[in-house]
């Protein structure tokens, strides 16, 4: 028979730091027979918070999650400099990203704690910081109320940033130009259609993803950039919080890691050890040269 | 050739007796003309009408029937393009050699999964052996279960459990080599059957050889191989169908995943009928879960009617909550408030299925919106306070919902899980 190959105008962009590169492909996920596919970055994620399932110190964590996960990238809660909360300044925040940088080796994404107006302040000692050790990192988020903040860090240090709109193809687009209108260069934005858990949601982020990927892949160049997804969501679902079984997250995380690899997400953080192990197995499955040549 | 929707009515029995699901024959002639539903939606069409009609009205993927149950008749390679029609079918196996083989078709049957006010239990039980005594055993007490049944064993075997009609019976398997004789039984007993070949092209070959015999509700599935090549020949079938209205490959597809990884990606990826070894409860309530997201229409997400819902029998002075139409989040928040017992009047706003994040961020649950539901439903008229609850993701609309409205507007929590804490607290004024 005759493969039914789809002929594409157009190619993702990459972002690369280091070793990492993420996206770059011209086909549809993992459909290599008619293009060239692109391996995702699996990666996990990190809280500074004291405690936080059981890890005492976010260094020693990120650490572990390179040297004994493999981790391909860590990406860095500052949670504890919510004002709400411990309310820690952005200086320490700053010193705790320069500590990690220069234990791993792998790339680091920061993020705040989700409080908008301490976020670009603990953001921007961060990015100085990556800066001072010659460290190119990746922000998140901007959105489409705040975003000239972390575009303006990425102009001036070159850093990644991640712009994360709620599920919806035509916001992604629009985020995307008015980063790009600021000066942030293209291999320097990742696109976030919001993840949301197994059964909470994911459809939503799932077709999102495939919707931007197709569109990329066709030309418009506004949507031609990596995309990044969380399966820790899977951690927030009541099948999980509520379950008497130890393995219902790890299985609730796994399936919902696998819809967005599926989906075309580049880059996905993962929190369970586990799911990690499973995600990068996955992708050596995906990575093999047997796919179909000839049917 | 294409038919139009009157050349199609023609040959319905023009009762509008509305089993299709569609108002009327001529309503339901329009959608078969655009291969959006399958022919074997209407249950009274006569054999020579199903002829004539077939070939001409037949989606991409032909629609088969299994018993009670509908595989196939897709007609997109992604459900924001339409939807994704008949939700893979779940199966679980049990091979002769089990020694607890009883006990897991027990376990099969009794298996009840429910979310967002959906029921689901297993789809099919699949049986598997080589020893036709045993076989046999197994055959009938998975028949006593009422589910559609793969029987998967020699051409021998299968037709000692064949009785006279077994349409909810799928044969595994007709190949190249056995095809006439396996093809026989099915025709004979009114059975569908499962098409195995090692490469497409075979597939091809094997489909049209049974369709030349007269054998017509096939299942096609190509042989298990590693995970990506799998993968892809589900996407190149789907494919040939589709944009290259390939009929050979027309067919809904059955796979067997080896984890719980190719399950999900089965599920995702154009699977109609998945076949698993354990009916390992965990795992069956994630992929009912995935299957239950990908198969809802793009266009017509899960929603309820937005109104009052009144819970634990609320009186003039229980709280009032604000909250969307999306029905995953009406579930999650009236059970919470029913698991917190408080009683309270909970009133859904119209925001087209929207989550409250989502609504938000289009403008369907807004200030407007609130304040309109609110005027329509009465509810301040109910209640002997002037205080409205609002979800904590939209905690920014409180100025402007209390200079619309004129009432008290309190921020709950994020979390419906919270307000078990938060409605115990005495209320700020």
């Amino acid at each position: 028979m005759e493969l039914p190959k789809q002929s594409w105008t157009g190619k993702v962009g990459e972002l690369v730091i280091g070793n990492l590169k993420a996206g770059g492909q011209s086909t549809l996920p993992f459909l290599d027979f008619e293009g060239a596919m692109a391996k995702p970055v699996i990666g996990m994620e990190v809280f500074d918070e004291p405690g936080f399932a059981g890890n005492t110190n976010p260094v020693d964590w990120a650490v572990s999650c390179e040297k004994e996960h493999k981790a391909g990238i860590v990406s860095l809660n500052l949670t504890s400099t919510n004002p709400e909360g411990l309310n820690k300044s952005a200086e320490e925040a700053a010193l705790l990203v320069k500590e990690v940088l220069r234990k791993i080796s792998v790339p680091l994404i920061v993020f705040g704690s989700g409080h908008e107006k301490k976020d670009i302040e603990v953001l921007k000692e961060c990015a100085k910081a990556a800066h001072i050790l010659k460290k190119k990192v990746i922000l998140g988020n901007a959105t489409s109320d705040e975003y000239k903040g972390l575009a303006a860090l990425s102009v001036a240090y070159n850093h990644g940033i991640i712009a994360q709109t709620p599920m919806d193809v035509n916001l992604a687009k629009q985020l995307n130009i008015l980063l790009t209108e600021m000066g942030v260069k293209k291999e320097n934005i990742l696109i976030d259609p919001l993840s949301t858990a197994l059964g909470y949601g994911i459809e939503y982020t799932y077709s999102t993803m495939e919707r931007i990927r197709i569109n990329a892949l066709a030309g418009d160049e506004m949507m031609q950039f990596p995309m990044i997804g969380f399966s820790s969501k899977a951690w927030e679902a009541r099948e999980v919080t509520e379950a008497k079984e130890s393995n219902a997250g790890i299985r609730w995380e796994s399936i919902t890691g696998t819809s967005y690899i599926m989906a075309g997400c580049d880059i996905l953080i993962t929190r369970n050890p586990e799911v990690h192990k499973k995600m990068r197995e996955l992708v050596k499955s995906l990575s093999e040269k047997n796919g179909t040549n000839s049917p | 050739m294409a038919l139009t929707a009157l050349e199609i009515y023609k040959h319905l029995p023009k009762t509008n007796c509305k089993k299709c699901g569609f108002p009327t024959c001529l309503a339901f002639a329009m959608q078969l003309g655009a291969k959006k539903v399958g022919l074997e939606k209407c249950p009274d069409i006569g054999e020579e009408a199903k002829a004539k009609l077939e070939s001409a009205t037949r989606p991409p993927i032909k629609s088969i029937r299994i018993g009670d149950l509908t595989v196939g008749g897709e007609t997109v390679l992604f459900r924001h393009e339409k939807k994704f029609f008949n939700p893979t079918a779940i199966a679980v196996m049990v091979d002769d050699k089990e020694s607890d083989a009883e006990e897991k078709i027990k376990k099969i049957k009794d298996y009840k999964f429910s979310r967002v006010g959906e029921e689901y239990f297993i789809d099919m039980i699949a049986v598997r052996g080589s020893d036709e005594k045993r076989f046999l055993e197994l055959a009938k007490a998975a028949k006593q279960t009422g589910l559609p049944l793969v029987l998967m064993a020699d051409a021998e075997i299968l037709e000692k459990a064949l009785e006279t009609d077994c349409e909810e019976i799928l044969l595994y398997n007709a190949t190249l080599s056995n095809y006439e004789k396996v093809g026989e039984l099915a025709k004979k007993h009114s059975c569908s059957v499962v098409a195995t070949a090692g490469s497409l092209d075979e597939i091809s070959q094997l489909t049209e050889k049974l369709e030349g015999k007269g054998v017509t509700d096939i299942i096609i599935n190509p042989e298990q191989k590693k995970l990506k090549q799998t993968f892809q020949e589900l996407t190149i079938i789907r494919r040939a169908a589709i944009n290259q209205k390939n009929k050979s490959l027309g067919y809904p597809v059955l796979t067997f995943p080896a984890d719980d990884t190719e399950a999900s990606i089965d599920i995702l990826k154009y699977a109609s009928i998945i076949v698993l070894d354990k009916a390992d409860y965990g795992l069956l309530d994630g992929l009912f879960t995935l299957r239950q997201a990908i198969y809802t229409d793009p266009q017509k997400p899960l929603q309820v009617e937005p109104k009052v819902y009144e819970l634990n029998n609320p009186d003039s002075n229980s709280p009032v909550i604000v909250t969307t139409n999306f029905s995953l989040t009406y579930f999650t928040v009236s059970g919470d408030i029913e698991s917190a017992k408080q009683p309270c009047h909970l009133l859904i706003v119209e925001t087209e299925g929207q989550s409250v994040l989502t609504a938000f961020a289009s403008g369907k649950f807004c200030v407007e919106s609130i304040v309109k539901a609110i005027k329509s439903t009465g509810i301040m008229e109910k209640v002997s306070h002037k205080k409205v609850i609002i979800p904590g993701w939209v905690s920014m609309m409180k100025g402007e919902l209390e200079e619309s409205s004129g009432l008290s507007v309190l921020v709950g929590p994020q979390n419906s899980s919270e307000l078990k804490t938060y409605l115990k607290k005495p209320d700020d004024a």
